[in-house]
């Protein structure tokens, strides 16, 4: 004889189960949704900050070496020759050698390279440049324009220097 | 053996495979005898994780705006007027380039020049006898 007690426990209807079933599925696609938007809109974030970053690098870089610069001419398209007033009593002339310091900026594989033309020091400044173009807009200013680019992300800046 | 363990077993199967009766009112089992999930569960879960997200996603839009004010600098491809130093101590102490937004602004002139006349104040007084120098500290006053 059973005498397990007979539940009288009413089940849930198919009716019940496929709104059920609807509402999870939809839910889930929504969140799938989200979390798709979301991680792009995140990378997008990183790429910008990654950018923004680089080119202020770049500008704190540039802008170190041009306070007592006192010469800069294009060497071809993509690299400037910088005259940085040097020795222990700066006179405020370019001389193109000793005791002013000579350092380049060039666009190496992506890179922005600052080599220190006596020591022969390179350091990569940033990364993922897409483009560096320095050009002589008039006979007294030098133009310089640096661009990075990441994950779909560009962003450049012009620099103009008027030579004292 | 007692007689309420005697019940016991007589009430539970034995065996690979056998399932355990269910309690009144509890969550349906496995055949493992493990509690299943039940949809109600299931649903505040869901529920739960999409909140979380949500508040994910807030994060992620004040990032955004903040972001967006921190690179407005770069944004729309500036163009920045690099001024060099003219003042040669400047120069020597390597003080970086003015920067400004609009070409013919004024670079900024170092209060040092001038003719302003100055109160000289003698601090302290280093004298090295082997590297044969001396080191004076000195405050400067401005007069008006």
């Amino acid at each position: 004889m059973d005498r397990t007690p007979k539940r009288k426990r009413r089940g849930f209807t198919l009716l019940e189960l496929l709104i059920a079933a609807g509402l999870s599925v939809g839910m889930v696609l929504i969140t799938a949704q989200f979390w798709r938007y979301y991680s792009r809109q995140l990378e997008d974030l990183k790429a910008r900050a990654h950018v923004a970053q680089e080119l202020r690098i770049a500008l704190g870089a540039i802008r170190r070496d041009m306070g007592p610069a006192v010469g800069a001419t294009p060497v071809g398209a993509d690299q400037v020759l910088l005259c940085i007033d040097g020795g222990p009593d700066p006179n405020g002339t370019a001389e193109w050698g000793a005791p002013d310091t000579l350092v380049t900026y060039s666009l190496v594989n992506g890179k922005l390279v600052r080599t220190d033309q006596a020591s022969g020091v390179e350091i990569v400044l940033v990364d993922h440049v897409s483009g560096f173009t320095v050009e002589d807009i008039t006979a007294s200013l030098l133009q310089m324009t640096v661009a990075i680019e990441k994950g779909g992300i560009s962003r450049q800046m012009v620099l103009r220097w008027s030579r004292p | 053996m007692t007689e309420h363990a005697a019940a016991t077993s007589r009430r539970l199967p034995r065996g690979p495979g056998a399932t355990r009766p269910r309690r009144r009112g509890s969550a349906p089992t496995s055949p493992r005898g493990r509690r299943a999930f039940t949809i109600l569960e299931l649903e505040v879960s869901l529920v739960v994780l999409m909140g979380g997200l949500l508040c994910m996603s807030s994060l992620v839009t004040v990032q955004g705006k903040q972001m967006t004010r921190a690179e407005a600098w770069c944004r729309d491809a500036p163009t920045y007027y690099l001024v060099s130093q003219s003042n040669r101590w400047l120069r020597m102490l390597g003080a970086s380039a003015n920067l400004e937004t609009e070409a013919g602004q004024a670079a900024w002139v170092p209060p040092v020049t001038g003719s302003h006349t100055y109160d000289p104040n003698v601090v302290s007084i280093h004298e090295n006898l082997d590297a044969e120098t001396m080191t004076v500290r000195v405050e400067l006053f401005l007069i008006e």
